[in-house]
């Protein structure tokens, strides 16, 4: 049996276990609110798997451990940071945003930023840019995976592109909600097991721990401690902007926040989370500086852990990892399409087009857009962009910029006002993207940036002090707006 | 929170002493103690609500 079929066995497993799932939860979902959150119906284990799922994209096995691979240390205060993301998205964002998503009614987080700046201006901003950063992010996982079948099963890119992409379509069209919680609840298990079985066996066969280090100082001496390859400054922006700025930047995982009924759900999800993505992400730092041992020389950074996996796995537990990794690219791309799809039924096409679509109807106008969007991801995908964590990091970075204090402020600053929640939107990712191109006209990339300060923290600042002038500046919001958010706790 | 963001940034800036395993202090720290501080802070909200 050949290498590609040996790896075709396992996926095709994986993926028939994805398929039914779907067509299991999709005799559960009986309307489009059922569908978008599931409210009430999951429990900690699965809210917090599927948190932390989301967040983690295929960009964590295949981007984020190349640049590890070759930024070294530099960049792991990154890694450690994004298994902080959670504790401070759960703990800033999370009990705040359920208890308001219970009073208000709230289906998507739109729902809760336009009831808090009481304006349907702020709704559809928020929608406009989520909805530009979306289908970007989707694509750029869909071209992830049509580059794995690619390399390691010799398919063309195309059928790939197709097979990966109408799984996990078609899995989100019928389950919505649960099939997208659950799967990415099995989909963490194979990535804890995937890296369980990798970061070993990589640290083994680059010469232990110690001798590992020890190689890895001498091919790569600027990457052995924080400082070395990269600027100070972009070390530390990069420890800030991959945790604390997650609370904005990952707006598909804060919708986890709205299924839980009751705290005691939400705390303990959090601890599966945490848990959760610090195993991955240490585990990450030690296959990426293996990687740097063992493939000095690899062409395509990103693609580390394919590689590895072929050269040191027998191809039935490579599958596995293989299935890691494309798991952790269906966890992300199922949820921001739901997402998508709930921002355009519940907010563009309820609110401005005031049809009363509740019941099979309104389910069957979910699926559909949820649809078209997966359609529309793939036909990016069709012809993508070159890089993949760029891609991902940028979307990533608007949203931060967007969303990071406006979010913030408006759960926890009664006088944030509807002129501010705007201003800090519109001024917050029209900075990051000034941002970035200020540094492109500079170095000619979109991934080096003027003094190294990330665009995320250059457009989340612009942002933040936007927010506080104008919020100071404009009458402070309605005694009902603040009753709701800031009431007492019912 | 601000222990971890502003002491892991001050943490970077720092030159660091050659600890084991030709790694130094400031890596092994933060680098791989730092998933045991964000998991015992996690645990810590959970039991207190702090």
């Amino acid at each position: 049996m050949t290498l590609s079929t040996q790896y075709l066995i396992i996926l095709c497993l994986y993926f028939v276990l994805m398929l039914c799932l779907g067509f299991w939860f999709n005799r559960k979902v009986r309307s489009k609110k059922d569908y978008f959150i599931a409210r009430g119906k999951l429990g900690p284990a699965t809210v917090g798997f599927s948190f932390s799922a989301t967040q983690m994209s295929g960009s964590t096995y295949m981007g984020a451990v190349g640049t590890e691979k070759v930024l070294g240390y530099n960049f792991t205060p990154a890694a450690v940071s994004s298994a902080a993301a959670p504790w401070f998205s759960y703990i800033l964002l999370g009990k705040r945003l359920r208890t308001i998503a219970g009073r208000t009614k709230s289906v998507t987080l739109v729902d809760i930023f336009e009831t808090r700046y009481y304006s349907k201006i702020a709704g559809l901003t928020c929608t406009s840019i989520m909805l530009v950063a979306f289908i970007p992010m989707i694509a750029a996982q869909l071209k992830a995976a049509g580059n794995i079948f690619e390399v390691l099963l010799g398919a063309p890119y195309l059928v790939g592109l197709f097979i990966f992409g109408g799984i996990v379509i078609l899995y989100t069209v019928l389950g919505g909600m649960y099939a997208v919680a659950w799967t990415d609840l099995i989909q963490g298990l194979i990535m804890i097991l995937g890296f369980a079985i990798l970061a070993p066996v990589a640290v083994q066969a680059a010469g232990g721990f110690a001798g590992m280090h020890q190689q890895y100082a001498q091919l790569n001496p600027g990457a052995i401690s924080f400082l070395g390859k990269m600027p100070a400054v972009w070390v530390v922006s990069a420890f800030i902007v991959w945790g604390f700025f997650q609370i904005g930047g990952s707006p598909a995982s804060v919708t986890r926040f709205l299924i839980p009924e009751d705290d005691k759900t939400l705390k303990k999800a959090m601890v599966y989370s945490v848990l959760f993505q610090s195993f991955i992400y240490l585990s990450a730092t030690l296959v990426a500086i293996a990687g740097g041992v063992l493939l000095p020389a690899i062409e395509r950074p990103d693609l580390t852990v394919p590689t590895m996996v072929s050269q040191l796995l027998p191809p039935m537990v490579g599958g596995v990892i293989i299935a890691a990794v494309l798991g952790a690219m269906m966890s992300t791309i199922d949820s921001i399409l739901l997402l998508a799809g709930s921002l355009v039924v519940e907010n563009i096409y309820i609110r401005y087009m005031k049809r009363d679509i509740d019941g099979r109807k309104g389910l069957r106008i979910a699926r559909l857009v949820t649809l078209v969007t997966g359609l529309l991801a793939l036909l990016v995908a069709l012809k993508p962009p070159a890089a993949i964590l760029w891609i991902v990091t940028m979307s990533f970075s608007l949203m931060a910029s967007a969303f990071t204090f406006p979010f913030l402020l408006g759960l926890w600053w009664p006088r944030a006002t509807k002129q501010a929640g705007i201003t800090g939107m519109i001024g917050g990712a029209v900075s990051c993207v000034v941002w970035y191109i200020l540094g492109y006209l500079k170095y000619q990339t979109l991934d080096n940036w003027i003094w190294g300060v990330w665009p995320a923290i250059f457009g989340s600042m612009v942002s933040l002090v936007l927010f506080v002038v104008v919020s100071k500046t404009t009458p402070p919001p309605p005694r009902e707006v603040q009753e709701v958010f800031f009431g007492a706790e019912s | 929170m601000v222990i971890f963001l502003v002491g892991g940034s001050l943490m970077l800036l720092l030159k660091w002493p050659a600890g084991p395993a030709n790694l130094d202090w400031g890596v092994w720290i933060l680098a791989y103690f730092g998933y045991l501080y964000i998991i015992a802070a996690a645990i810590f909200y959970v039991k207190t609500d702090k």
